[in-house]
């Protein structure tokens, strides 16, 4: 390649299978990345506008569709969110239906990054693998919601269905098959020497910058922030439990804030939401899941409330915050979301300096954001003819750095 | 269900284009690829250019920005091409039907064959609309 | 380090703000069953003292911005009301703090001075005000392009706003009225200005697929599209 001229390397916005459409602009010299620059907003599609002109109940419907892996997370917010301006406290049981629904949630969301992470790496059989088992949470899910996406179990003032009798020896064998899966899991993923060679040092973000650009989740957790939600902010039945937040040391090895501590943070997560979820069903309290059944009688006590509140909750990719103000009408006056990957899309430029081409695609998924990577990548020379690289070609490059690395 | 012939003259290559889609759907197509439902043992994959594919599965409410290039992404497929609206977002805009933002849905920007409503839908009906796009694609096979 | 309570973040607050502090209340929301409490502190500053409240709340513990929120307050009030919603204390088991400041600003002179110099990674968060809701920031670099809006979207509309700078009604298409088209749309065909295909590999692989393809399958659709990526960048 050029020696001295820096290419420029446009990358996305739109990805053949997976996720959201993006667009990254790297600045490489060889194949070193010097800069990078990205560019969201391809799906901008309007919605906290939109909020301004429904009803609450009709906002909840619209916030499970803000992003379909995080099904749970948004409308958890926003319930929650509501909750406090109206005054509305949800019965006790529906703290715990939320948490394992949460809790399910992040256990396939982490799978499926790891079939993605997989596959970025040109593991494809671990990503199948990572797909398969995923399954096995969708299914309980669907037991629990009716629905493998977008769940729509929650209602302001609690869940619309609760968790019966019948349900749980489903729950229960889904759960036991991950507890059978986790070793196997650990050892192919943290143990592979291939991913190990491609992870570790790669796409470093240091402690302090993680403070410094608020990151939050396995992002920011596994750069040494210890900070969790679900153990710093007691709310649902987190307050309930005893939940220290997953940092690298868990498997013995200080946080570095690289790729790898990134995977180490989120496969443990995965042990740490099965127990969850146990505590969780053995521990339920009875009692109804709703605060009030009647649509019409929530809407009027929304209608008469005054107030500002933020929701928060801890996603599986780190923490989601809805600010909600209402002022005794149909409709609230503000609502604003700030998802998990709104705080941690703006490292991108930092940890992707210094890495190499084959390396991008990896690290732009280890950060976890609500999108994959690349489609076509258009490398140009200042005074030369432009050279079209595919999403395909990008994605080799990393595939025969893998086996580069094998031989 | 469609019948279909005995064997099929082709494998069918499938491209995805997410036009603004809450990732639901797009969750539920790469899960319909998955081990699980393994239509690929069909020969029916997912293909990363527009080139290769026989069918475009289109997601979501298409978003101004997307539509032009999602007019292009159709215009670089071969003939004969069968296009399917995943979703109801993709159909009637959904739950985000009166946004700003907005320039579809997807059939009146492209012509639309297979309609898979759902929100969203499971990967069975996504396979079971693939099966329709089978027998429409054999039919226009035919008719050359 | 000694954890303060909420009251008591309220005061050392109050000490180092003095009058730029409007008001302040503090909530407590407890949920589950053994009601553990999770604390939230609203404070209402005066517009100039962003920067001032920001640096007291370090002097406290280094904070994390969640996000800056704002809205619109509408017809009846000329102004805009913005949030920074900060937590202290992430980290310690139980004892995290929401402290949000809010402020009024007013809609005539929108401007807020940028906080990049206390906390680096601010800027992202910021630019979201200017482009939702057309606040200035001073002190911020203009960004090359927007960041959450498309970069066609059209100037000096904010989405947020609900006045005359707000989303007008035309650009508004009620996607569940358009009902099925009678006709079917024209198929789009390739821009025919560019050249033949020149990857030997896909057009062979195209050509017995679609021998009289109107559409017939070429690049040229290709570079325009990498082009305006380019420009939109």
């Amino acid at each position: 390649m050029a020696g001295n001229v820096p290419y420029k390397v446009p990358v996305g916005p739109i990805h053949p299978a997976l996720k959201e459409p993006v667009h990254i602009e790297l600045t490489v010299l060889g194949e070193d990345v010097v800069s990078a620059d990205f560019t969201p907003g391809q799906t901008h599609r309007g919605i906290e506008w939109m909020g301004l002109s429904r009803n609450p109940v009709q906002i909840v419907h619209l916030t499970d569709r803000i992003c379909g892996i995080c099904g749970v997370t948004h409308s958890l917010c926003f319930a929650r969110a509501v909750e406090q301006v109206a005054e509305i406290n949800a019965p006790e049981r529906a703290d715990y239906v939320r948490t394992i629904i949460a809790e399910f949630e992040r256990i396939q969301s982490h799978l499926l990054w790891a079939g993605v992470a997989a596959h970025e790496l040109g593991f494809d059989s671990l990503f199948y693998l990572a797909w398969r088992v995923r399954e096995d949470a969708l299914d309980a899910i669907e037991v629990i919601t009716g629905n493998r996406v977008n769940y729509d179990i929650i209602q302001i003032g609690g869940v619309r269905r609760d968790i019966t009798p019948d349900m749980l020896p489903k729950i229960q064998k889904c759960l036991d098959s991950y507890k059978e899966l986790f070793g196997k899991l650990k050892k192919l993923f943290l143990e592979d020497t291939v991913i190990k060679s491609r992870c570790i040092g790669c796409g470093v973000l240091t402690k302090e910058t993680a403070a410094a650009y608020s990151t939050v989740g396995p992002t920011a957790r596994a750069s040494g922030l210890p900070a969790d939600l679900r153990a710093d902010y007691p709310y649902c039945a987190y307050g309930d439990l005893q939940i220290s937040p997953v940092l690298p040391e868990v498997y013995g090895k200080k946080a570095t804030g690289d790729t790898y501590d990134r995977i180490v943070v989120r496969i443990f997560e995965v042990a740490q939401s099965i127990e969850i979820i146990e505590e969780c069903l053995a521990n339920m309290p009875e009692g109804p899941v709703l605060y009030e059944e009647k649509v019409a009688k929530i809407l009027a006590l929304c209608k008469k409330a005054s107030g500002e509140a933020a929701g928060r909750h801890e996603a599986p990719r780190g923490e989601a915050v809805h600010y909600v103000a209402m002022n005794n009408a149909e409709a609230p006056v503000a609502w604003k979301v700030k998802a998990s990957s709104y705080s941690n899309l703006h490292v991108w430029p930092i940890i992707l300096k210094g890495v190499q081409l084959a390396d991008v695609p990896i690290v732009v998924a280890s950060i976890d954001p609500c999108l994959s990577c690349t489609d076509r990548v258009l490398v140009t020379q200042d005074n030369g003819p432009a050279k079209i690289l595919t999403k395909e070609d990008l994605s080799k490059m990393s595939y025969l750095k893998t086996r580069r690395m094998m031989e | 269900m469609t019948s279909l012939p005995k064997s099929l003259n082709k494998s069918l290559w499938v491209f995805h284009f997410n036009a603004g889609s809450c990732n639901g759907c797009d969750i539920e197509i790469v899960a319909a690829i998955t081990p699980r439902y393994d239509p690929e043992r069909f020969g029916v994959k997912l293909v990363g250019s527009p080139r290769h594919a026989d069918v475009l599965l289109v997601t979501g409410p298409v978003t101004k920005q997307m539509e032009p290039r999602l007019k292009r992404v159709y215009a670089q497929m071969p003939s004969p091409k069968v296009v399917m609206a995943i979703g109801t977002c993709a159909q009637s805009g959904g739950v985000f039907s009166d946004s700003y933002n907005l320039a579809g849905p997807v059939d009146q920007v492209i012509p639309v064959d297979v309609y898979v409503p759902g929100c969203a839908p499971r990967p069975e009906a996504i396979i079971n609309g693939v099966v329709t796009a089978i027998a429409k694609l054999e039919r226009l096979e035919a008719e050359k | 380090m000694k954890l303060l309570t909420p009251e008591e973040i309220i005061n050392t607050l109050q000490k180092r703000l003095g009058k730029s502090m409007l008001d302040s209340r503090v909530q407590i929301r407890t949920e589950g069953v053994k009601k553990r409490e999770n604390r939230n502190i609203w404070i209402t500053i005066d517009k100039y003292a962003v920067h001032q409240a920001v640096k007291a709340l370090m002097s406290i513990s280094y904070p994390h911005l969640s996000c800056i929120s704002g809205w619109d307050k509408g017809k009846d009030d000329p102004s805009l009301r913005v949030q920074y919603i900060f937590t202290i204390y992430g980290g310690e088991p139980g004892a995290e703090t929401m402290v949000v400041f809010s402020l009024d600003l007013p809609k005539d002179n929108p401007v807020l001075p940028t906080i990049t110099d206390l906390m680096e990674g601010t800027a992202f968060t910021e630019r979201e005000k200017t482009e939702y809701l057309g606040i200035r920031i001073e002190g911020l670099a203009p960004a090359e392009h927007r960041f959450f809006l498309p970069a066609d979207f059209p100037e000096g509309i904010y989405p947020l706003r609900k006045d005359d700078k707000g989303i007008p009604k035309s650009m508004v298409k009620n996607l569940w009225a358009a009902g099925r088209p009678e006709n079917r749309p024209p198929a789009p065909l390739p821009e025919k200005e560019e050249a033949p295909a020149e990857t030997p590999a896909a057009a062979a692989k195209d050509a017995p697929a679609a021998p009289a393809a109107p559409a017939a399958p070429s690049n040229a659709g290709e570079k325009p599209d990498t082009k305006s990526q380019k420009g939109g960048a």
